[in-house]
């Protein structure tokens, strides 16, 4: 008895998944997963975090303060808007950023967060106290 | 249904368990919240599944400005494969790949 309820339990989760797939495949088609890195970014001097040296741009600098202020995770539209570029080149600095492990990107098509790992805030840190000292 | 992976056993309902599947099968790795009620049947059930899916260590939730997304852990993955396997032996997995045709599933 107990087989025959797993087995239409199991039956009722691939009939919903094979149903769900194809949904969510169809509603993935209009939007974008990629985008490719800003053009113009300037390379600032490294920053050194846990014994290695750090290298960024202004644009990838700019990012990890944006995600900083916001606790550690930001959408993809705010960082967009925080940088001025647009939705598409803030995705693809974002990929940059999840090369060095800096951040990790939670995506859907509809939907982008990006969350700042570990190692990304003690850059981010760290490229503020930068920031700071070179104003003062 | 009972799912057990690395000695640990799991009981999931039908939906927690076409939650996991779904995530592991999307090619994004994540759902959103409007995805997961696909599965689950509507907005309170959605969140009752991932709820319980993430105090299970299943499931990850992100929440930023209104927007939530869900992924798999590592762990989630496993307990997603080993459904999979459960349903390729069953001889249901058919149903998914004829479903969804060479869509990778």
């Amino acid at each position: 008895m107990e087989e025959l309820d797993e087995l239409r339990e199991l039956t009722l989760a691939i009939r919903r998944v094979a149903e769900a797939l194809e949904a969510v495949r169809r509603r993935a088609q209009r939007h974008v997963m990629d985008g490719p890195p800003p053009k113009r970014q300037h390379p600032l001097p490294p920053i050194e975090v846990e014994g290695r040296p750090i290298e960024l741009t202004d644009k990838q600098a700019a990012a990890l303060l944006v995600l900083k202020a916001a606790g550690g995770a930001e959408v993809i539209s705010v960082i967009a808007r925080m940088t001025g570029l647009t939705s598409k080149l803030s995705l693809g600095l974002a990929k940059q950023l999840a090369e060095k492990g800096l951040v990790r990107i939670v995506a859907t098509p509809q939907r982008k967060i990006v969350v700042l790992t570990p190692l990304g805030w003690k850059v981010a840190e760290a490229t503020e106290r930068e920031l700071e000292r070179r104003l003062r | 249904m009972h799912v057990e992976v690395d000695g640990k056993r799991y009981k999931l309902e039908w939906r927690e368990a076409a939650l996991l599947l779904l995530m592991r099968l999307v090619e994004w790795g994540a759902l959103t919240l409007s995805d997961v009620e696909l599965v689950a049947s509507g907005h309170i059930g959605a969140l009752r599944a991932v709820r319980r899916l993430m105090e299970l260590g299943l499931v990850e939730g992100f929440n930023v400005r209104g927007t939530r997304i869900f992924a798999l852990t590592e762990e989630g993955a496993r307990v997603a494969d080993a459904i999979r396997r459960k349903a390729e032996l069953a001889g249901l997995w058919r149903i998914v790949e004829e479903g969804v045709g060479s869509g990778g599933a």
